[in-house]
């Protein structure tokens, strides 16, 4: 009972929740805007974690300069899927259910492609490493240096971003853009730049692989999280969004302290089903007169 | 009676010729590869059922499967084997019944993740209760011979084809594929909606929860996580979409062209295999979203229209 | 026939309908006249099932149909069309008619006597029977509409804007083949149309809605000459 008011507790809940939040906002913005539901987005996380992992293990670069470069490759690998892929399908003439479903099973193609690539260059076996590792204590709560720099990134991150979007003219197109669920046929240079958004994610997921292991299958875990959050959270409402990653983050950290550790899977799916069935149009979603 | 078009013999003949073929070279290996395939089969065609016809993407089935092989263990020695299976199917019958109601009430793409994360809950759900009993995997001692388990899963096999040729023909068929097209037209021309996805999402899990039951026997081994392994919902939407989903061709193509290929690769690159896979996913769904079926089908109608000029 | 009793519908605290309540006598042609967004469109879907009233019930003859889940009221006897067509795409004009002779209502009243091919004669989609619903031009794909529903055996036909763009003369073609399906099928016809001629030289009667409320009912020739619709309705039309 005393570890479960303990501070440690929440900040493990609050690190998690950030990570979850910001991953998730990726999740939101794309499909969003674009009505791709990329299954494939935990995978560029993944993609990160191994880009600061070979950097730190080979290079001796620290995670904190690592993770630019992990951005930039996340980055690139989401620009190439887009502008190789969905551009074209996006721009076409199908209707828009078409177009989720069959992105829904492309972007499941690429995530097996991405998850055996990796397999295959660095074996499927899990790995982890130590960096960033000192202590530091903040009363009666220590946490490692990398989980800390992991809050405050993930954090910073998604205050940037949500403000961003909320007072750029940017921002205004591209929440007009997810408000109107047909008007995002119509792609310009809004949604292109929606691109830039794997940046992040590779970002995140280089300070992920600080703290966690890395595999690579770890990424989809986080697409099921970020599925979870936007639906919770509420597809379109960035903010909301944030919010609900800290509510999951919540969940899962004091569920597992309740239960137990291998409980953490059940909960996690649990919450999504739930989540699912309660809310079977996805979600604020106004009902189509007919 | 309709008189059966090609595209319902073709699918029949061709299960029954190879299921013929398979014993005649007399050795387990291809005993074991035919198994597989028929597996598969059973499992893309009964897939069919509610995803083909009725346009709903399970991207869960093998939660099916997944629950017949975990039936037939804990029955394992308390009923006759046969009945062990037989009970499998109908426990996935009936788990699909329980949560049919409120998960087809959930449409698209929403649809197709529940299912998964329906699956992966189920996986999860078994493995904590096999760890509270302490069990790490359950041995089958003693199930039948392999050539056993051939016919029976050419059997299953021969089902499966048969449920999607017949369910086409008749007003459940019809019914179904009118909910693919536009759920709400449907249900205001007067086609039950819910009845139907409802029945359609049963029956197709039935035989998944046979042929699960089937591939535990056959490997003597349960363990969660191999029982409901995603890559097994994966493999079943990919046959589907290379052969096509449309009629009992696809599956039976879809499974043989997959079985083929893993039988080359599998073994020595799995990775390898696995990309392969995935790369015929894309290609097809932005290429051939009717699959090979489809292929075949413009392939016959464009010949036709140039033999007629 | 049809009796629309008190039926309100809001959503989410605007209303769309409120407090409506007419009867439909057998064997005529209703017609529901109203600006855009007047609540026609609601009013079909509570009738047909499509949208559950927040108030008041819809009874064809004996039977209540409020509460009964679409498909129910289809068996009914009860057949509408979409005003933005909803037809199976990806099946062909004949499989689309199929369809609705294969589900629709239990006891096959009026169009009960046409099979597929007497039905697509009737709508005039005979020669593209064959193509695939989704590759008609609009006005076929309105008149699929109207044949699909048909195929179904209604005793009560509701038509949702089915001369919308269309041309004058495929205009003309719809009023008699409205105007038969009424006279030689005996089948009930409500109609809403913004083709405001097509409309009144069709409909025995008509109602006029504005903003979700009645604010005329009466023979056509009546409600047109009605102050309250002039201003309301033709009004804002100019």
């Amino acid at each position: 009972m005393e570890f479960l008011l303990s501070g440690q507790l929440l900040v493990a809940a609050l690190i998690i929740g950030s990570i979850y939040g910001l991953v998730a906002l990726g999740l939101n913005l794309i499909y969003g805007t674009m009505r791709l539901l990329n299954i494939a987005h935990g995978d560029l996380v993944m993609i990160g974690a191994y880009t600061g992992y070979w950097l730190f293990t080979l290079a001796a670069i620290s995670p904190v300069l690592a993770m630019l470069a992990a951005g930039a490759l996340a980055g690139l690998t989401g620009a190439a899927l887009y502008f190789g892929l969905f551009r074209r399908q996006l721009t076409g003439s199908q209707p828009i259910e078409r177009i989720e479903a069959n992105s829904l099973l492309i972007f499941f193609g690429i995530s097996i492609i991405i998850q055996n690539l990796t397999a295959l260059a660095f074996t499927a076996s899990p790995r982890t490493y130590q960096a960033l590792d000192t202590l530091v204590r903040i009363g009666e709560v220590s946490i490692a240096q990398s989980r800390l720099v992991a809050l405050a990134v993930c954090l910073g991150l998604s205050a940037a971003i949500v403000l961003f979007l909320r007072f750029s003219a940017l921002g205004l197109s591209i929440r007009a853009l997810i408000q109107h669920r047909t008007a995002s046929r119509i792609v310009g240079i809004d949604v292109d730049r929606v691109q830039a958004f794997p940046f992040v994610l590779g970002l995140a997921g280089t300070l992920i692989g600080v703290t966690e292991q890395i595999s690579p299958f770890m990424g989809f875990p986080f697409t099921i999280v970020a599925f979870v959050v936007i639906i919770l959270g509420g597809l379109g409402n960035l903010a909301g969004g944030i919010a609900a990653g800290m509510v999951l983050g919540l969940i899962e950290t004091y569920g597992v302290a309740l239960t137990s550790a291998n409980l953490r899977s059940v909960l996690i799916y649990g919450v999504f089903i739930l989540v699912l069935i309660l809310r079977p149009e996805g979600l604020l979603q106004r009902r189509r007169l007919t | 009676m309709r008189l059966p078009a090609p595209r319902e013999t073709v699918p029949l003949l061709l299960v029954a010729a190879i299921a013929a073929i398979l014993p005649v070279f007399g050795s387990d290996y291809y005993l074991g590869v035919g198994f597989a395939l028929f597996g598969w089969i059973a499992l893309v065609q009964s897939w069919t059922i509610v995803s083909g016809l009725a346009g709903y993407i399970s991207l869960g089935h093998v939660v099916f499967a997944g629950i017949g092989g975990y039936v037939l263990v804990l029955t394992w020695g308390a009923v006759p084997v046969w009945a062990g299976a037989v009970l499998g199917a109908l426990a996935a019958g009936l788990f699909a019944l329980l949560v049919g109601l409120p998960v087809l009430r959930v449409r698209g793409p929403y649809f197709v993740i529940l299912t998964f994360g329906l699956a992966e809950f189920a996986k999860y759900v078994v493995i904590n209760i096999e760890n509270a009993l302490g069990k790490f995997g359950r041995l089958i001692l003693g199930g039948p011979q392999v050539e056993t388990l051939y016919w029976a899963m050419a059997a299953a096999a021969l089902a499966g084809t048969l449920a999607v040729i017949a369910t086409r023909r008749v007003r459940l068929g019809a019914g179904l594929a009118a909910v693919r097209e536009d759920e709400l037209a449907a249900e205001t021309i007067g086609v039950p909606t819910v009845r139907f996805k409802l029945f359609a999402f049963a029956l197709s899990a039935l035989l998944p929860g046979f042929v699960g039951a089937l591939f535990v026997l056959r490997t003597g081994y349960f363990e969660p996580a191999q029982a409901f392994d995603p890559v097994i919902s994966f493999t079943i939407v990919t046959m589907a979409i290379i052969g096509g989903s449309e009629d009992a061709r696809g599956p039976v193509l879809g499974a043989l062209f997959l079985v083929v290929l893993s039988e080359l690769l599998w073994a020595s690159f799995p990775q390898v295999y696995m990309i392969i896979l995935g790369a015929l996913l894309i290609g097809f769904v932005l290429f051939a979203p009717n699959g090979v079926a489809g292929l075949l089908d413009r392939l016959r109608s464009t010949g036709g229209a140039r033999a007629a000029t | 026939m049809l009796t629309v009793d008190r039926i309100g519908k809001s959503f989410g605290g605007v209303r769309a309908l409120h407090d409506i309540s007419f009867t439909v006598p057998e064997g005529s042609i209703y017609g529901i006249m109203g600006a855009n967004g007047a609540g026609k469109t609601t009013l079909f879907a509570t009738i047909a099932g499509n949208l559950a009233p927040s108030a008041g019930e819809v009874r064809l003859r004996d039977l209540r149909l409020t509460g009964l889940p679409p498909h129910r009221i289809a068996g009914a006897g009860v057949a509408r069309t979409f005003q933005i067509v909803r037809p199976f795409r990806g099946l062909s004009v004949r499989e689309n008619v199929a369809t609705g002779l294969r589900f629709g209502a239990r006891n096959r009243a009026g169009a009960a006597a046409l099979d597929a091919a007497g039905i697509l004669g009737l709508t005039g989609l005979a020669p593209v029977a064959d193509r695939p619903a989704g590759a008609l031009t609009l006005a076929q794909q309105k008149r699929l509409e109207v044949a699909r529903a048909l195929a179904t055996g209604p005793q009560l036909l509701l038509l949702d804007e089915v001369m919308a763009g269309l041309t004058p003369a495929e205009v003309q073609q719809m009023i008699a083949m409205v105007r038969s399906i009424r006279s030689d099928m005996g089948v009930t016809v409500m109609i809403i149309e913004h083709v405001m001629g097509a409309l009144m030289a069709l409909s025995d009667h008509v109602v006029v809605l504005d903003h979700g409320e009645t604010i005329a009912a009466g023979p056509p020739e009546d409600v047109a000459d009605d102050p309250a619709v002039q201003t309301a309705y033709l009004g804002r039309r100019r």
